[in-house]
Formats: C-alpha cells, structure tokens, sequence
C-alpha cells in the first residue's frame, strides 16, 4: 500500500485585478503518493500551473488568492502554515522548476552561488562552507556539467544546460517532491530527450516523486504513472496511464486530444483539433463547461455540472457515464 | 578586464576632440574679432589688426583649428580676453566650490531617490509609493531656481536662518546643495521605481522565492542588483545635467565658482574662457561616464564579456 | 466560428488608448491645466492686450500687491503680472512645442538613415551624436547662445540643437531591431521604395514612445527656457516669459515675493500639467506594466 505524500482537497483559486476576477482553478482534488509521477496535463490556461504554484503558496502576491481548499503534505495543511514554515519547506521538501530555462536563472550570479544558495538556506545539517562547495560539485557532475564551471554566469550556458543547472538546484536538499513546470518546453526536442532522460534517472535514483505539468502527451507516456487531465480549472479525467491510453471509456476532450496527434501512418488533409477555444476564465460557461465544444453534447451538460464517476481509480466528470 | 579600462580612457581622446571641435566651431560663430574685443572699443584699427594677425585670426577654421588643439595639447588653452590670465588658472580657483556643491547634491540624491525608489516598488501601491511618486513628480517639475528663490525668501529673508548669498561656511551650501539635488533625486527615484518593478516580475526572482529566501533578500540580494544597473547609466546622464545646473544654481545664490565664470565670460564674449570651461566640464563628463560604463561592467557579468576577450 | 469572432472582434486601437487614459483621475488634471494653458495661450490676446498690458510701462501702478483690478498685482514698470503670465504661456508653450517638434523632424531623418543604412553611415552618425551628447545639454544651449546671441530665435535654435540627438537615438533604436525582419524584405520584393518601408511599416511602432518621450520634454524644455532667461540668456526683455519674470523678481523679492510665486507657479504647473499626462499616456499605451 503506497503512502500518501501530497493531498489537494477541492482547490480554489482566483486572480483578482482592478479589471476582473479570472477562476483559474475550480475545485480540483489531487492525491499523489510517495514514488508516485503524476502528469497534469491541458491546454494553456487550464491552471496547471496555477495548482502547482498553490502548493508552494508562490501565487503573485495580492492577486493570486486561494478562495477555498486544503492541500496537506506530511500531515499539514500547508495553506495554513505561517511563512517561515512555507519557506522552510519551499527549495527542499518540495521543489519547483519553471518553464523557460532562460530567464529562470539570476544573470548576476555564477552558477556555483546559485546552487550553494539554496543548499545555505536550508543547511540543516550545519556544513561548512568548504562541505557546501564539495556538494555543489557533486551536483553539477551529477546533471551532466564539470564541476570547474560553477564559476561561470548563466549567460554562458546553453538551454538545455541552464535547465540542469535549474534541476541541480532542484534537487539539491533532496526534496520529496518535485513539481517541474514544463521543464522541457522551452527546448529543442533533442535536448528535450537527454534532459527527460536525466530527470527519469535522478528520479530513480533519488525516489522523488514528482508532479509533471505538460501539454504533451508522449512526454507522459515516458515519464508518469498516472494522468490528471486538467481543463478550464477542473480535473476531468484521472487515472493510471492504462487508464488513459487504453481504457474504453473517455471525456471527450480526452479522445479530442489523443485525437489531436498527428497518426504518422495516416494521411490526412488537415489536423484534427477540437473546435472552438477554452472558456474565459472571467466569464465560465454553466454547466459543464466544456459543453460548447463538447460534440456529444446534451441538454443536461448545459444545465448541471456532472459528478465524478469512479471506475476502480479511473476516474471521469461527465455526463455520458 | 585592465585591458578593458585601458581602452575606454583612450576611447576618451577622440570624444574630447570631437567636443572640442564642436565648441570651437559653435564659437567661431560669435560676432567680432578677438582683437576689438581684447582692445576695447576705442583702440585704433591698426592695433587691432596687428593684433589679430598675432592671434592668427585671419587663417582659414581648418588652420585655427589645428593651432588650438596643438596649444591645448601643450596645456596652453590661450588667455582670458577680459583678464589676461590663462584661462585655465580661472578654472581652477573655482573649482573647489562649484565640485563641492556638485558632490554634496550627488550624495544627496543618491541617499534620498534610491531607497525611496526601492521602498516604492517594494511596497507598491502604499502610501509610501504614493507620496514617493507625487513627490518625485512635483520634483520634476519644478524648476531649481525657482525653488532657490522661494527657499531664499523663506529662509533667508524671512526666517533669517540661512545666508542667501556667497560662500563661507557650510551653512551657505546648504541650499545650493537643495535646489541640485532635488531634481536628480527625483529622477533616481522614478528611474529606481520603474526598474524595481520590473526586476521583481522576472522569472528568476520567482525561482529565489522557490528556493525559500525571505523576502529581504530577494530584494536586497536578487533583485536589487539587476535594478540598479540602469539606474547607474540613467544617473551618470542626470550627472551631466546636474554640471549644467550648477551654472544657474550658482547664478541664483551669487557662488563665485565655475558657473558664474561661464556667465561671464560669455556675456564679455572671452571666447578662449568660454571655450576652456565648456570643454573641460564635457570632459569631466565623459569622464564620469566612463565610470559608470567600467562601474555597470563589474556589477553584470553579461556585459563584461562583451568587451572581455 | 462566431465564439472566436466575437472575442477578437477589434476595438479600435486609439479608442482604447484613450478609454484607459480617461480612467486616470491624475493624467486626466493634467489634460485640463494643459488645456487652460494651451487657451491662454491661443487667446492671450483677448485675454489681455499686448501692448497696453504686457509692454507698457506705467510707472505710477509699479509694484502693486495683487487686487481685483490686477489679479497678480504689477511688477516693477507697473505692468500687470496677469497679463505677462497669459501672454508668456504663448511663449513657453511655442519654444517648447517647436524645439519638438523640429527635433522629431531632424531626429526622424538622421536616425531612420542610420538604422536603416547601417554600416558606416550609422557610425559616423552616431559618434557625431555621441560627440554632441558628451556636452551636458544647457552649456551646449549656453555655447550656442553665446555665440549667436540672445532672442528667441537663437535660443529656439541652441535648444533645438541640444534636443535633436536624442530623438535621433529614439527613432534609430526603433528602426534598427525591424530592419533586418523579413517582412522588410517582403516589402522590397514587391518594389516598395525605401522611403515607404520607413514611414509605413517601421515608424508607426515608435509614435508610441515617442509621444510619451514628447510630452515629458515639452515639460523638461519649458523648465529649461525659463532658466536660460532667468540667467539672461534667453527671452530678452520687454518680451513676457516666465524665467526672465523671475530675474526681475529678485530685487524685490522682500517686498513683492508675490512677482516671484506667481511666475514660477505657471512654470510648475504647466510641467506638471505635461508630466501627469506624460505619464498617464505611458500607462495608457502598456497597461503590462501597472499590474
């Protein structure tokens, strides 16, 4: 029986701005358990993001709020905790790494500093200054960089070397949890590959468990065991990756993003895409609210939200079942 | 990265031509000869024509040109047309009051735009940014005279507190010091302000967060850096504003330095004293500027490489 | 199809400018001094008469504290302050509309033929520039001005003359990022002529800037012109203008501190009029950068 490490409990989060008030995330219930990948995937705008960024209470200070919710890690509610716990925690029980590569980085700071800083704040076993060098060194090497480049600027790095210079600094206090944001995105697809690689053997290695935000669906194939299907602030579909790739029943919007990949076999005319464009998170449709898109659409989708049908932890917010 | 210091001060000789040719022409626009202007009205024309073949006046621009910058290049910069002495020992004397003012305004921008600037941003919206950014405003837009002459009204002819006029003790500084300091500092502060917010928003500032560093020190450690290196480059371009100011600043409060020699010089039309001083404060200038680029080179690496083979 | 249509259905780009500007209580304060300004201005002569108020000297009425007969009392040849305000927003407000607007003009031409030419056209252009930049800009003016001599016309010229370099820096900064862009070349395939790529394609991205930039040196210029007559190297009397007011203010300043406050409230006023709306248009054309 696994046991839990992270449980978010029905997640509410708006932006307010002197214009509007956006609904990034509705409602979503998460559990991860200890080893376990979690791939949460979406278009752009599900509030993928914005769920992660939750954990790590890191929302833009004044207009990211959380309206409702609990998310627990370890047996706290880490939405409750006062700030010097949140910081105690962010950098090395649980670990964030952002989108772009490129401007993740301090242009200021060599490398070395950077990742020493994150090993100094949280130095609980009181190393000496000497015994953090010997730990950046060994980081480096174990990314892929020769340790004698920790005196170098990040501008002297390419892409997909400033990304592992990110997961060093990443990985650096042994977190239990990592959150990686699109982590290959930004990147060419070969380097998409080593960089993917590396992360799969570090997770081995160290047994972190790790929350993937993606939009790629191969990516998840290689990297998770489960799969979060996020849409318009809400989780749709859940389950294992059997349960996603194989399985018989699916949301709709599942079967239009599977459907969405080009069949290299095929010959086709045009892409597949799904019709029509995510709800405006200022103004979310009734219903269930991928309704407007949703080709199988019924009366009641417009009028009620559906409830979860559970099939042995395959889990879908439709209607149809 | 001597190497590149060394080439910046000797990029530093062509700009001082080019200064120099430009005064030089600017002034060979001024009506008269050097001649009448040095002998006065009355002296006879044989005179002063004798006289301005001596001084070479009938020469072709190119020729007089060329004839300066050899002098000058000796330390020879001509004498004074209404003085007689060279030009340069004019200069000196006066140097001492008119720097001192001009540094005591640069600290004091500095100390007061720069934190105001940060608090600002820092705490965005508050009170404090906005009577910091209404401050800064109104700062910009009153002119310096204006306000030496209401503090001289206020101060000096009504509350008697401070002399309104000359130089000799610290108090007689004071609101010299104000008047220049109060524009640069306003301009520090918006300037500080604007690029805070900015630095504040970038990606990395939110992986310092992620790491667990308070607050304190993503701002004084991550961001301020990255902050502040425009503001040094906006400031070394105020500094040269504030030389000018410094001419009507000392107008205002009769300070016998630097200013009040242009002034006078010009309305004497002494082109040689003209010249020499607007030259040699373009100079400190591109000096000051050179130290800002050296100075912005050290704190970001990115630009350091550029000029770092 | 329609979901689509109606969400980029495009609002007119000025209109929304002007919809965010209005929204700014303090940009907007600035529009309306601005505009009182810009009246007195057009209408000085309506206001009060030239010559009988402004120039004339009355020796009888000098140095009278402000009344209801003259709003901001006399000065020290009896000539109503009032006046010489209103008459002098027509001068401060002409100095420093023309300085940028010639300055736009030259700076538009050098510097788009920098960007656009490259090579070693763009650095001679920018180290005369450079040149001309490394001398702090009010003893550029007080040079040229020594040299010409005083009146508006020169002192319209030695400003302009300090002025234009950075204007020339602005549009050539504009134009040098788009140059190399393909759509550049796309419009030099289908035979457009250089002078069009320029002003169609490439310079209506800077009006923006340029704007914001303009506004704040008509203010930076007012300030400046002031000063330079207040040192007696500007406006030259009988002729009314703020600065040179004030230089005659000061013999009186004990006794009259009203010839000194009324003057330079119109300069404050008139640059803070100029730097709330400069302020507010920036604002108003990137709202990315408030929230």
């Amino acid at each position: 029986m696994s046991e839990q490490l992270l449980k978010i409990e029905d997640l509410w989060v708006q932006y307010k701005t002197n214009e509007c008030i956006n609904n990034a995330v509705n409602g979503i219930s998460l559990v991860l358990n200890k080893g376990e990948n979690i791939g949460l995937v979406g278009e752009t705008g599900a509030g993928k993001t914005t769920t992660a960024l939750s954990i790590l209470s890191l929302l833009p200070k004044g207009i990211g709020i959380i309206t409702k919710g609990k998310i627990e890690f370890e047996g706290q509610d880490l939405l409750k905790l006062k700030e010097e716990d949140k910081r105690s925690i962010r950098g090395s029980k649980i670990s964030m790494i952002f989108q772009d590569p490129m401007t993740s980085l301090n242009p200021v700071q060599t490398v070395g500093e950077q990742i020493a800083e994150v090993l100094s704040l949280h130095n609980q076993s009181n190393d000496t200054k000497e015994q953090i060098q010997k730990k950046v060194d060994a980081l480096l090497e174990l990314v892929g960089i020769p340790s004698k480049r920790k005196t170098d600027y990040p501008h002297q790095f390419s892409g997909g070397m400033k990304q592992r210079v990110v997961i060093a600094i990443a990985i650096a206090c042994d977190p239990k949890l990592l959150i990686a944001d699109e982590p290959t995105t930004a990147l060419d697809v070969t380097i998409q590959a080593q960089v993917l690689e590396m992360m799969n053997k570090l997770k081995k290695k160290l047994n972190t468990s790790m929350i993937l935000i993606t939009h790629d669906l191969g990516i998840v194939a290689e990297m998770c065991d489960k799969v979060a299907i996020v849409y318009s602030g809400e989780i749709i579909e859940f389950g294992t990756l059997e349960d996603i790739y194989e399985a018989e029943n699916h949301h709709p919007y599942t079967i239009g993003l599977f459907g969405s990949i080009p069949n290299l076999s095929k010959e086709a005319h045009r892409l597949n895409s799904i019709g029509g464009l995510m709800p405006d998170p200022t103004n979310l449709p009734s219903g269930c609210k991928f309704h407007p898109r949703c080709p199988k659409c019924m009366d009641i989708c417009k009028k009620e939200e559906p409830n979860v049908i559970d099939n042995n932890g395959h889990k879908i917010k439709c209607h149809l079942f | 990265m001597h190497k590149y210091i060394l080439k910046r001060i000797i990029l530093l000789i062509p700009i001082i031509l080019g200064v120099s040719f430009i005064v030089f022409s600017i002034m060979s626009f001024t009506p008269g000869d050097p001649g009448r202007l040095i002998l006065g009205q009355t002296a006879k024309q044989e005179a002063v024509d004798s006289l301005n073949n001596e001084l070479g006046y009938n020469k072709p621009f190119l020729v007089r040109y060329v004839n300066y910058v050899a002098k000058a290049a000796t330390g020879d910069f001509g004498n004074s047309y209404r003085t007689g002495n060279p030009v340069f020992k004019e200069i000196f004397t006066r140097f001492p009051t008119t720097m001192t003012i001009a540094l005591l305004a640069v600290i004091t921008g500095v100390v007061l735009g720069i934190p105001l600037g940060i608090l600002s941003a820092v705490k965005q919206y508050s009170t404090v940014d906005f009577i910091s950014t209404v401050a800064a405003m109104l700062m910009a837009s009153i002119p310096g005279f204006w306000l030496g002459l209401m503090m001289i009204i206020l101060f000096s002819l009504k509350l008697g507190w401070l002399p309104s006029n000359g130089v000799g003790s610290f108090a007689h500084f004071i609101m010299p010091t104000i008047i220049l300091s109060i524009p640069f500092a306003a301009q520090l502060l918006r300037m500080t302000r604007t690029t805070m917010l900015e630095t504040i928003r970038q990606d990395y500032i939110r992986t310092a967060r992620a790491k667990g560093a308070t607050e304190r020190t993503v701002i004084w450690k991550h961001a301020l850096k990255n902050a502040l290196l425009p503001v040094i480059t906006v400031a070394g371009m105020e500094l040269g504003a504030l030389l000018g100011g410094t001419v009507v600043a000392e107008a205002v409060f009769s300070i016998p330095g630097i200013g009040t020699l242009i002034l006078t010089a010009i309305r004497m039309k002494d082109i040689p004293q003209v010249m020499a001083t607007v030259i040699f404060l373009a100079s400190l200038f591109c000096i000051i500027m050179m130290l800002v680029d050296i100075l912005s080179s050290f704190i970001d690496p990115r630009i350091r490489a550029r000029y770092v083979k | 199809m329609s979901q689509i249509e109606s969400k980029y259905k495009k609002k007119s780009q000025v209109g929304e400018i002007w919809r965010r500007l209005k929204k700014n209580r303090a940009a907007m304060v600035g529009l309306v001094i601005l505009s009182i300004f810009a009246l007195s201005a057009i209408f000085a002569d309506v206001l009060a008469n030239y010559d009988k108020m402004v120039i004339a000297q009355n020796v009888r009425e000098r140095l009278l504290p402000p009344s209801s007969h003259h709003l901001f009392g006399t000065d020290e040849y009896g000539r109503d302050v009032f006046a010489r305000i209103v008459h002098g927003a027509r001068v401060s407000l002409t100095i420093g509309l023309s300085t940028v607007s010639i300055s736009i003009l030259i700076g538009g031409i050098i510097g788009s033929m920098a960007g656009f030419y490259g090579g070693i056209i763009d650095t001679i252009i920018m180290r005369i520039m450079d040149t001309m930049q490394a001398i702090p800009p009010i003893l550029l003016a007080l040079a040229l001005v020594s040299a010409l001599g005083p009146g508006m016309t020169n002192l319209l010229i030695a400003i302009t003359v300090a002025t234009f370099p950075g204007y020339t820096r602005i549009i050539r900064s504009v134009i040098l990022p788009v140059v190399g862009q393909e759509f550049v070349e796309a419009a030099r395939a289908c035979g457009t002529g250089d002078r069009r790529i320029i002003l169609r394609h490439i310079l209506p991205n800077a009006i923006g800037p340029i704007i914001v930039q303009s506004t704040m040196a008509v203010a930076q210029l007012i300030i400046a012109t002031a000063a330079l007559s207040f040192i007696g190297m500007g406006i030259q009397p009988p002729k009314p203008e703020w600065g040179a007011m004030l230089a005659g203010s000061r013999e009186y300043m004990r006794t009259s501190p009203y010839l000194v406050i009324f003057p330079g409230l119109a300069i404050v006023l008139a640059a803070l009029s100029l730097n709330l709306l400069g302020d507010g248009l920036r604002d108003a054309l990137d709202p990315r950068l408030k929230n």
